[in-house]
């Protein structure tokens, strides 16, 4: 669906207000790419929604007009997520922005999904709790819990999934459901809540969310392990973990990588790989402890050396360039287009992963970074290139499938964060079997028509 | 069930795995609950290939089919309402995997909570959740219930540790859902889904657990309170500190009452008892955190905080938190546990709530519950040969859950919904949340075999 007709425009005008209400150019490409090169189709208009009735209008009003709807957070996916892939409307909830209520005598906040997490954890810190998710982007938390996203802590903390309590969801037809509830268990029927939870915007749109916040630890500490080679680097990780040192944040860098943060952000690392690793404790004299512990452990795997960062600017230095790592690679190589492997493995099967991928863009000679959340088992390769080059592209779209069906091979999946959108679709049957079918069925039960985020997913 | 059915069943079990005698029917015609009804006859699959026969040949003559474990349901789970074929896991009972790298337990659905646990002790990791009759339950029924216990507030419930399923859905087709990593955002959630189903979507025939390192060293403390609400401001303070106790539980005044009337125990009958536990890998450790325990207590004017200086005097302070069961069945001939759970500021509100109640219809309440994820057990004792008791129980407990629902909290915080609580169904999930149950229920199950009656998800 390409354009809207004067009357349509007129009717979507008249439910929000013409302020919030656009067709101009200019809103229209801004609201057809993530950070992806995935290609949608230019969507016919943007409607920026403030309330749930008004969400709930829009999708009644579109499923009558069999307009396809598309909603936006922040726009930070890296699969094509959000990209409206048959023109329609784009739903953009950002001016959905309020932290309703935080209460911290149960642990809980209530927000609107286009609040930004940073600015949740701002809130939020004023009580000495957080929302522990951490995605390297400032992202919505409507867009998080589509995606369920993680980040860096969630070794420790856990995804999105883990922290999501109570949904308000507007279904297709504008109907409105509730799910889950404020107590902290429930045995009490289906987890629809969770169906909800990274289901990628194509069940519903989330207008409201309870949120399960936790205490804001007492005490930090970094520390940069370096190791002779990446395969020790990553032996190490598996190590650490089955020690249960239960680390806040365990990531894996190549020395390419921390060239390029180098380069541009003059932190002077040594250029080897390494391991960055935080923990958090209620003492000092714990943390210490702990971290002894990981250093002798690190040492029989052969690193070189163990740096603390206990420095407090040190440590947020070294975790912001770690967040912005793609944004650095992307820099690093203009005028070409990323694309990143998001496979989860075992943690056993971890060294040969990394070992598999760093041979892989090896031998394609491609431009690749393999790093990732170790300790997760999280496994990224951002790779870079034109995809109008079809030899340069192929190359790099042979890595991705390589690593996946490896990645699938060892019980793992294709995507640990970053959601299926329209990049991870092709995966899908290989790595689900007969589950995909049951979740095309639950897909055509709520949306029959198709139209909530069509061509991501399925 | 004519023969011929009969003897389908039993070639695909084996003469074995097949039972109609009235003796084996008669004790599936029960669980821990309070409800009963034969089923037809019962077999024991010993592969998912027979569970997967079962099905589909279940499935083609409309047979409803009950997946049963240990059958400790407290909430008629396991009741054969349509009667049928009970389906007995209980000798699908292997642990097939223990990998302490990857953290994670492959085992059959009969496996019994206690016999993971005495494996994975011995390596130093256990699978959290411990509910309370751990000694006999199983996995499978633990999955589908989606239990939880003691250390929930700590460790979470079983959703939280169930990576990935083999399931058999009515009709014979075998599902894999999740996957053997710790994250995962490949499409829809089905295992979430299938985690507290009852047995209603599927039988689980394979469970892939997140297992996990168990400290080894507890220190464990008790709080007594003359009021109520300081006791439940004292939970919110420790959730909210930033440590975690690793239990922290209740128990209430009728309670210590029905305890002392029963034993020479001779308890404090304070308003509230707080019993809290922290672990950790070190004495330094678990000390610290007990000790932020113990000063909010006393911020919270616990009028005397007892510390146990070792294993023994750890065992005396859970005295009053552990016999309370015992206690209580002694009580009355019947005894009724619920289980509900609220936001964790709410606990002293609610328990608050029960004791009017117990005032208003004329019955005994005592209340224990695990305050540290908001989840209170009371108790209920009666004569169910007593028309009129059974009837003020019945209204006690409609009105106890309006209450609840008022609350932001649940109908069950681990037990399940089953019959029990099947009428309850819709005042805590809307209309559209009904009918989206429903017709996820017949995406998985269209013929409606599977634990039919259950749950509301019938009408
Ligand atoms: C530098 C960088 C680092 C990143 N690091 C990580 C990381 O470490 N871990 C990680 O998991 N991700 C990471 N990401 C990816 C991204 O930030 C996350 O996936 C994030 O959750 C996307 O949120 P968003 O607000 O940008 O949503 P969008 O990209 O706008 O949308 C995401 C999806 O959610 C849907 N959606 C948005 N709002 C709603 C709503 N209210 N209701 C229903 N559906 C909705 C959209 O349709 C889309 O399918 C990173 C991205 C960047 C750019
Ligand atoms: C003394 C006592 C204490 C208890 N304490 C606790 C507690 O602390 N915490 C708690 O959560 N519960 C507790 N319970 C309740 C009960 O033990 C749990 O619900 C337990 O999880 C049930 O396990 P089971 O093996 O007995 O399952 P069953 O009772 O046999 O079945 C329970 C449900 O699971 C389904 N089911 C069983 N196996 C499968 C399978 N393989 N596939 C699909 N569905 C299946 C059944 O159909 C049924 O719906 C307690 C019960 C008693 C009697």
């Amino acid at each position: 669906m390409k354009e809207f007709n004067t009357q349509q425009v007129s009717e979507l005008a008249g439910m929000v207000g013409k302020e919030r209400f656009s067709k101009g150019q200019s809103n229209r490409e801004l609201h057809l790419h993530d950070i992806s090169f995935h290609q949608g189709m230019l969507p016919a208009g943007i409607i920026w929604p403030e309330s749930t009735e008004e969400v709930a209008d829009i999708l009644a009003w579109a499923y009558e007009q069999n307009v396809p709807v598309t909603p936006w957070g922040a726009g930070t996916s890296t699969e094509g997520n959000p990209v409206p892939t048959m023109g329609g409307l784009v739903v953009d909830m950002t001016r959905m922005d309020r932290v309703i209520e935080i209460r911290p005598q149960d642990l809980q906040a209530d927000v609107q999904p286009g609040v930004h997490r940073l600015e949740l954890n701002r809130q939020a810190g004023r009580h000495g709790l957080f929302f522990p998710p951490d995605p390297g982007a400032d992202a919505t938390i409507g867009g998080m819990i589509a995606n369920n996203a993680s980040g860096v802590q969630t070794v420790k903390y856990g995804a999105t999934k883990d922290y999501v309590m109570r949904l308000t969801v507007v279904l297709p037809q504008g109907r409105v459901i509730h799910t889950g509830c404020r107590a902290p268990k429930s045995s009490a029927g289906f987890d629809l809540t969770r169906i909800f939870v990274g289901s990628e915007g194509t069940l519903g749109i989330v207008t409201e969310a309870t949120l399960k916040l936790t205490g804001i630890p007492s005490h930090y500490l970094a520390a940069i392990i370096r190791f002779p080679d990446l395969e020790k680097a990553s032996e190490a990780v598996a190590v650490l973990i089955g020690a249960g040192l239960g680390p806040a944040a365990l990531e894996l860098l190549p020395p390419g990588l921390i060239r390029l943060m180098n380069n541009e952000k003059g932190l002077g690392l040594p250029e080897v790989p390494s391991l960055f690793c935080e923990f958090h404790g209620i003492s000092e004299g714990a943390l210490k402890e702990t971290a002894q512990l990981a250093g002798k452990l690190c040492e029989d795997c052969g690193a070189v050396s163990f740096d603390y960062a206990t420095e407090e600017a040190a440590r947020k230095d070294l975790w912001r360039a770690r967040h912005e790592a793609w944004e650095t690679i992307h820099r690093a190589h203009p005028g070409k287009e990323t694309l990143i492997v998001d496979a989860a493995v075992p943690i056993s099967r971890y060294p040969e992963m990394v070992v598999f991928a760093q041979k892989e863009v090896d031998q394609a000679q491609s431009i690749g970074y393999v790093f990732g959340h170790a300790g997760d088992g999280n496994l990224h390769v951002v790779m870079a290139g034109d995809p109008k080059n079809k030899e340069e592209w192929g190359r790099i779209e042979a890595i991705n499938q390589a690593v996946v069906e490896k990645a699938i091979h060892f019980g793992g999946t294709c995507t640990g964060e970053h959601g299926v959108g329209i990049g991870k679709r092709k995966f899908m049957a290989m790595e689900h079997g007969e589950s995909y079918e049951l979740m095309k069925q639950i897909k055509n039960l709520i949306d029959p028509k198709g139209l909530m985020n069509p061509g991501k997913i399925f | 069930m004519d023969r011929a059915v009969k003897e389908r069943l039993k070639d695909i079990v084996g003469q074995n795995g097949f039972t109609d005698s009235l003796i084996d029917l008669i004790s599936y015609s029960k669980d821990a609950s309070e409800f009963k009804r034969r089923p037809d006859a019962a077999v024991w699959p010993e592969t998912t290939e027979q569970v997967a026969k079962i099905l589909e040949f279940a499935d083609r003559e409309r047979i409803p089919v009950v997946p049963r474990g240990a059958g400790t349901s407290l909430a008629g789970l396991t009741i054969p309402e349509r009667g049928g074929l009970v389906m007995d896991l209980g000798r699908m009972n292997r642990i097939l995997e223990v990998n302490i790298v990857d953290r994670l337990a492959v085992v059959q659905p009969g496996v019994v909570y206690a016999s993971l646990d005495k494996v994975l002790s011995k390596e130093g990791f256990f699978f959290p959740p411990d509910p309370a009759s751990g000694s006999v339950c199983t996995l499978g029924g633990n999955v589908a219930t989606n239990a939880g216990g003691i250390k929930g507030a700590k460790y979470g419930t079983t959703k939280d540790y169930v990576l990935a399923l083999e399931v058999v859905l009515a009709g014979g087709r075998i599902l894999r859902t999740g996957s053997r990593c710790m994250k995962s955002v490949s499409g829809y959630d089905l295992t979430k889904l299938l985690v507290g189903s009852e047995g209603t979507l599927g039988v689980i025939t394979e469970i892939t657990l997140k297992i996990s390192p168990k400290p080894p060293l507890t220190s464990t403390a008790m709080a007594l309170f003359e009021d109520l609400e300081d006791a439940g401001r004292a939970v919110s303070d420790i959730m909210h500190s930033g440590i975690i106790p690793s239990a922290l539980e209740i128990v209430d005044q009728q309670t210590l009452k029905a305890i002392n009337q029963n034993t020479d125990l001779n308890l404090p009958e304070v308003e509230a008892i707080l019993v809290a536990e922290t672990d950790g890998y070190t004495r330094e450790e678990t000390e610290f955190q007990l000790e932020k325990i113990l000063r909010i207590f006393e911020r919270n004017k616990a009028t005397s905080v007892k510390r146990a200086a070792d294993k023994s005097e750890a065992d005396a302070l859970w005295t009053a938190r552990k016999s309370a069961y015992g206690v209580m069945a002694r009580i009355n001939n019947n005894l009724f546990v619920e289980d509900l759970a609220v936001p964790m500021s709410n606990v002293s509100k609610m328990l608050r709530i029960i004791a009017d109640l117990a005032k208003k219809y004329d019955l005994k309440i005592p209340t224990v519950g695990h305050a540290g994820d908001g989840n209170l057990h009371p108790v209920v004792s009666f004569d169910g040969t007593n028309a009129d008791e059974v009837k003020r129980v019945e209204e006690a407990s409609a009105e106890l859950f309006q209450k609840v629902l008022e609350l932001g909290g649940t109908l069950t915080g681990e037990h399940g919904i089953g019959l029990a609580k099947a009428r309850f169904m819709n005042q805590e999930h809307s209309d559209l949340s009904m009918t989206m149950m429903r017709a996820i229920k017949k995406v998985f199950d269209p013929n409606n075999i599977l634990n039919p009656g259950k749950m509301a998800l019938e009408n």
